[in-house]
């Protein structure tokens, strides 16, 4: 259980969710307490009431937490390629010359990290319908006992 | 950089095209896993589907075990070069293509509890 995150209020993660370790998704230069912020933050959004529901709920953490270092990688990127511009530059371009030429030459890096996001929100979009359907479908199972209680409880009243 | 190419590459080939449960230990996880996912979807015991489900998750966690040590190798951010980022590229779409596979075996397995 120590490798998971602290939850703020009362959802508690089943305890079989500590075979999952959650530290597998954050890098070396990445902060831990960054990431058990964004978990919780999800779990709270999600509110999952059973152990299905929670790794679905840490994929779409995972998910995002994934997205926000390819922005990072792609930002550093953009930055790099424009310095690196800008310096073999002999005539004084504008800023904006420099990130066309750092954008052209490092164009295959960051088409990759935008494809691989693109890749990202689409499986996070169909993790969080496929969270929807269940919830869909237990709620419907729980409606469907209460019509059965109610059911038996009219038969006793008569 | 030959070397650790190299050595990511004995662990996608050995790490990936074996299956999880080659391991008894994580083989012990995945029964303990099937049989809470089996109990969340109301089941006695866990069936094919609940046992197919924990396997696709240990295979995922497998790889994004296998995707934070290629990132923290290549370390772009904190300072790598193009070829790290060019080695790492690579070595990302090799690994994506298992993860698709692997959230594809886990839907099924959900859709079939």
């Amino acid at each position: 259980m120590s490798n998971l995150p602290a939850i703020k209020q009362s959802y508690r993660p089943p305890a079989e969710l500590a075979l999952l370790s959650s530290k597998a998704s954050v890098l070396d230069t990445e902060s831990y307490t960054e990431y058990k912020r964004l978990f919780d933050e999800v779990i709270d959004a999600l509110k999952s009431v059973d152990i299905i529901g929670w790794i679905l709920a840490k994929d779409v953490a995972d998910i995002t937490w994934e997205i926000r270092r390819e922005r990072l990688t792609k930002a550093e990127l953009m930055n790099r390629g424009q310095h690196a511009a800008s310096m073999r530059s002999r005539a004084s371009p504008s800023d904006d010359q420099h990130l066309a030429s750092a954008f052209i030459e490092w164009f295959k890096y960051i088409d990759a990290i935008d494809r691989r996001i693109a890749q990202l929100e689409v499986r996070r979009g169909n993790i969080l319908a496929e969270i929807e359907r269940r919830n869909d479908r237990i709620a419907q199972r729980l409606a469907a006992a209460v019509d059965v209680e109610d059911a038996e409880y009219s038969e006793l009243a008569e | 950089m030959r070397g650790r190419a190299r050595s990511s590459r004995n662990a996608l080939r050995h790490g990936l095209a074996v299956p999880v449960e080659a391991d008894p230990h994580v083989r012990d996880e995945v029964k303990k896993l099937a049989k809470a996912i089996a109990a969340a979807a109301g089941l006695a015991r866990p069936g094919e589907a609940a046992h197919a489900f924990a396997e696709a998750e240990f295979d995922l966690l497998r790889i994004r075990k296998l995707k934070s040590t290629v990132c923290n190798e290549a370390g772009f951010v904190a300072g790598g070069d193009l070829d790290d980022l060019a080695w790492l590229n690579d070595k990302l779409s090799k690994l994506a293509r298992y993860e698709r596979r692997a959230f594809s075996r886990r839907k099924r397995a959900l859709r079939s509890l």
